[in-house]
């Protein structure tokens, strides 16, 4: 597997789906001296054979493409964006993490930030990626990004019912299986299942690592002090702090992927977001963790795991 | 002034040589003083230099127009620079050469259209001749998209780097000339002086010699065949022997080692170029300065301190042999490299490349008179001067000169009265730098339009 030189440090953003990832992820980019990239799927595969297979026929190839179009062959037209899917496939042999160093490499020195949503019941999938950011790039730096398990809940169930009117149903399956609640007979689509899963893995990887390599924020924070939540992320990072890096930081409608692209690539992250980039600061619904979830016919609340991972998180 | 909100984006592809980003440093350096933010787009080896002091903010050139192109327009999206500076322009002046770090193409002209900022371009030895002359002729334009070309040397504003232009007014020059707000700060401490000297003399008192020969320098001409620098150690051997003091030559060069192959009285030391802080200061500890580019750029800290003697050859072969009374280590050494390379000897005041026709008419009278005339006035630097070759402070030897260029060393080492004149020399050479603008005044000027339009290159 290839290495990035040490100076390379890119920046991760651990979230779950409709977790505001897309808004942080271009926030954070729009810094002058980071360079925020799509949902990539990178790390999901060992080798671009893999990553060939099991992406490029599905809109989950469109972060990579546009990427590759973008910074590889100069902008995210129809013809760049086919010379990008020409690339990838004239790269079947190299790893996944070749592709990601490569591109770091293009852009240096601006920094990379990436968000491939995690969405996984299994624990070890989301540890091995993590794993794997961490052997390509031994300075990575992790933006643990969560929300509350209740708003969340909502707004991934609203999203897939949405887009169960057009999307393949196998595909829509596979995205329900992971949302099972296997403790009941028939299981109950649960997200707080997801939730756990997901963040406990997540919680357990960083806690092994040193202190300043990762950092966990709530998004409802990020959305009510935009300017706080971006000065704090840039002195975390060690990188400017002067207003006018901190002001392009709450322009994320700047961004070349705060869109939809072209044909054969159209998105890559968040459609909402790309229809609308601009940041609205707001403040968060009061959500509480006792609470009758809204989305289980049994009227169960969340779990005590649940409950208390979500507390260490700063949730009530 | 500029202000704090502008940025820069310096475009610096030549590959082999320092001098263009040293002098982009050193103006980006003061743009940055003066609350600028500052990009680089550089080939490998300037972003090496450039990294030094912009470390987050170097991009790096790749071999190709396409991958060049998209990091410019990859920073000039994330950046929105107010001004992009350019530094060289080999492209448009010879299509035919394949650059290592390609960047100007029509492509890139016609989508420069788009970007709204301050097109500026650093002439360092008066290219704005020959682009005037590519706008104007419509088979030559055309092969940059004709309209696109004429638009954009239509943006382009000309700066001169000073020391290295003249900085007073020359009748019919384009450009505005600037100089490095670094350049009055640069002094020499007794004890610094002292103590490099230390490290190379036994006896402070002793003569100690700045040689400095550049990497493209010997690229070019190694790969032109011909190989001066393995028998210069020579010629120096015979011009410094007779000197009351021993004369030690320090020879700054990563491709150059000098020696002299008989039994000399003049020590070699060869060392790679150190840091440019280092470089600066051994320059400034010496006696004397030699090269043999007339446009150095990386000499330009010794104006005003150090004289600089630029070996220069104004003679073909034939007249040299004419000239030669005895077979002497002269003669025997241009026979040496003949026989090595038939044609390594030629006129050149930048070695190697050759003067061209009707200026090189020009140069062989001009030297022709330095060899002949022994009023020492003539030794003095030619300051004014206009077209491919822009202006020198330098004083000139010639390189086969024999006992006329042995002269020439003696009096500027030793002879007061020589030093005297030059000192004159420079402090009003001085006084002319003082009086012009500085970096960051030049581009807050033509940030907010003051300046004439005439500084456009067409």
């Amino acid at each position: 597997m290839k290495v990035a030189p040490d100076l390379n440090r890119p920046v991760v953003i651990i979230a779950l789906p409709r977790s505001y990832s897309s808004l942080a992820c271009a926030m954070l980019g729009q810094h002058p001296q980071l360079y925020g990239l799509l949902e990539t799927q990178i790390f999901k595969v060992e080798t671009m054979n893999e990553w060939d297979a099991q992406f490029s026929d599905t809109h989950d190839s469109d972060g990579l493409v546009r990427a590759i179009a973008e910074i590889v062959f100069g902008g995210q037209t129809r013809r760049a964006v086919n010379r990008a899917r020409a690339w990838i496939t004239r790269r079947a042999t190299w790893s996944a993490a070749d592709v990601i160093v490569h591109l770091s490499e293009r852009i240096y020195p601006f920094i990379i930030v990436e968000k491939t949503p995690f969405e996984t019941l299994d624990g070890q999938m989301t540890i091995e990626r993590l794993r794997r950011w961490c052997e390509c790039f031994p300075g990575v730096r992790f933006l643990h990004l969560v929300r509350h398990p209740l708003a969340y809940g909502r707004s991934h169930l609203e999203h897939l019912a949405k887009m169960a009117r057009r999307a393949e149903p196998v595909r829509m399956q596979r995205r329900y299986n992971q949302l099972l609640d296997m403790s009941t007979e028939p299981p109950t689509i649960d997200p707080q299942t997801l939730w756990y899963s997901v963040h406990s893995a997540v919680d357990s990887f960083l806690s092994r690592l040193p202190v300043q390599q990762h950092r966990r924020v709530r998004g409802e924070a990020m959305l009510e002090q935009p300017m706080r939540w971006a000065a704090e992320m840039a002195e975390w990072l060690e990188i400017r702090t002067d207003d006018e890096a901190l002001g392009c930081m709450i322009h994320p409608e700047c961004s070349p992927f705060a869109n939809l692209g072209p044909p054969r690539a159209r998105f890559g992250g968040d459609p909402e977001f790309f229809r609308d980039p601009k940041l609205r600061s707001a403040k968060a619904r009061r959500n509480t963790l006792n609470h009758a979830l809204p989305w289980r016919p049994d009227g169960r609340s969340f779990t005590t795991a649940v409950c208390e991972l979500a507390r260490s998180f700063g949730y009530s | 002034m500029v202000s704090a909100n502008v940025r820069v984006l310096i475009v610096c592809a030549p590959s082999k040589a320092f001098g263009e980003i040293i002098t982009l440093i050193s103006l980006a350096k003061d743009l940055a003083q003066n609350g600028a933010q500052i990009w680089f787009l550089a080939s490998p080896l300037a972003a090496t230099l450039a990294r030094q002091h912009f470390a987050d903010t170097t991009f790096e050139m790749a071999n190709t127009y396409e991958a060049n192109q998209n990091i410019f327009w990859r920073i000039a999206k994330k950046i929105r620079p107010n001004v992009v500076v350019l530094a060289e322009l080999y492209e448009l002046l010879q299509p035919r050469r394949k650059p290592d770090c390609p960047f100007v193409n029509a492509d890139w002209l016609r989508s420069l259209e788009s970007l709204d900022a301050i097109l500026i371009f650093v002439d360092f030895i008066a290219h704005v001749p020959a682009l005037r002359e590519i706008a104007v002729c419509d088979s030559c334009a055309a092969l940059f998209g004709g309209g696109p070309l004429r638009s954009f040397l239509r943006r382009l504003w000309v700066i001169l780097p000073c020391p290295l232009n003249e900085p007073g007014a020359v009748q019919e020059r384009v450009g505005i000339p600037y100089h490095a707000e670094s350049i009055f700060a640069t002094t020499r401490s007794d004890k610094a002086r002292l103590q490099t000297r230390s490290q190379y003399l036994s006896n402070p008192n002793h003569y100690l010699i700045f040689r400095s020969g550049s990497t493209w320098q010997t690229k070019l001409a190694e790969s032109q065949g011909v190989y001066q620098h393995q028998y210069l150690g020579d010629l120096l051997a015979f011009y410094f022997a007779d000197h009351k003091q021993p004369v030690t030559i320090v020879s700054v060069s990563d491709t150059q080692r000098l020696h002299s192959s008989g039994s000399s009285t003049v020590r070699f030391v060869n060392i790679d170029n150190p840091d440019p802080y280092e470089y600066e200061r051994l320059m400034l500890a010496s006696d004397l300065i030699l090269t043999d580019n007339e446009i150095s750029y990386g000499l330009k800290a010794a104006i005003g301190s150090i004289p600089v003697v630029v070996l220069v050859n104004s003679h073909c072969l034939d007249d040299l042999l004419a000239m030669c009374e005895l077979p002497g280590p002269i003669w025997r050494t241009m026979l040496a490299l003949e026989r090595q390379h038939p044609g390594s000897i030629y006129p050149h005041c930048i070695y190697p490349l050759q003067f061209e026709s009707a200026e090189a008419n020009d140069r062989k009278a001009n030297a022709s008179r330095d060899m002949e005339i022994s009023n020492i006035n003539s030794m003095l630097p030619y300051t004014n001067r206009l077209g491919r070759m822009q202006s020198s402070q330098f004083f000139r030897a010639e390189l086969y000169g024999g006992q006329a260029t042995v002269d020439v060393f003696r009096r500027i080492l030793m002879d007061a009265q020589v030093r005297d004149l030059w000192k004159k020399g420079e402090l009003a050479y001085m006084d002319r730098l003082k009086a012009t603008a500085s970096g960051p005044e030049v581009l807050g000027a033509l940030l907010d339009h003051e300046a004439l339009s005439r500084h456009t290159v067409i």
